[in-house]
């Protein structure tokens, strides 16, 4: 764990907490599936996850009860969930991002070691089209 | 109202946050009156930025947090 203090920001390095990594997920399965939710449900969600409007508020703007609006939220949630449950999208994703991320490390370490410039000029094109990728 | 909130910034598979000041009715255009601070996730560990005098200055001045704001600035003050 780090912390550093500036002169007024406070920059805290923490592991992320039940609540919020719950938030962090439907919001990308959200930018994700999207698509697949109906207007009302990919609205209300986007509003709570992405915008971080109360229930109550969103209810107000959209003139229904507190209890609709999170009613359609829950119901847009588990069919998100249920959505990764068979696709496993995200999970794959991430999955590659990671592996992306590691090939890349590898070949620029190559890339500091190779003494041959036409081996180092492939490589240096190759990494600039994986980056591209991540 | 004036809330303090967190707004999505960020690619698809990326989600990073802002910390703003924003009044309540304005939230969906994405009108902000200041920006305080912000939440990065995808950091190992996660990354959270908040100027905290500007945030008791707003919440002072009778800005309200939102509960993920609040449980930011609590895990900002415990430490």
């Amino acid at each position: 764990m780090l912390i550093f203090f500036c002169a007024k920001y406070y920059l805290l390095k923490i592991g992320s907490d039940e609540k919020l990594e719950k938030n962090i997920q439907v919001s990308m399965l959200c930018q994700i599936y999207g698509k697949m939710l109906t207007k009302k449900q990919y609205e209300f969600i986007n509003d709570y996850y992405n915008n971080d409007l109360s229930l109550s508020e969103i209810a107000e703007n959209n003139n229904i009860t507190r209890q609709a609006v999170r009613d359609i939220i829950k119901k847009g949630e588990s069919k998100l969930f249920e959505l990764e449950e068979k696709l496993a999208f995200m999970e794959r994703t991430l999955k590659q991002d990671k592996q992306l991320q590691e090939i890349l490390q590898e070949l620029s370490k190559i890339e500091d070691t190779s003494s041959d410039k036409k081996i180092a000029k492939i490589l240096e094109h190759v990494c600039q089209e994986l980056s591209c990728l991540a | 109202m004036v809330k303090i909130r967190l707004q999505r910034q960020g690619a698809k598979k990326a989600p990073f946050y802002h910390i703003v000041v924003a009044d309540s009715r304005r939230a969906r255009d994405g009108k902000i009156i200041e920006k305080i601070g912000s939440y990065d996730p995808m950091t190992e560990p996660s990354t959270i930025v908040i100027d905290n005098e500007k945030f008791a200055a707003w919440v002072k001045n009778g800005a309200k947090p939102t509960d993920s704001v609040k449980s930011l600035v609590e895990r900002v003050n415990k430490k």
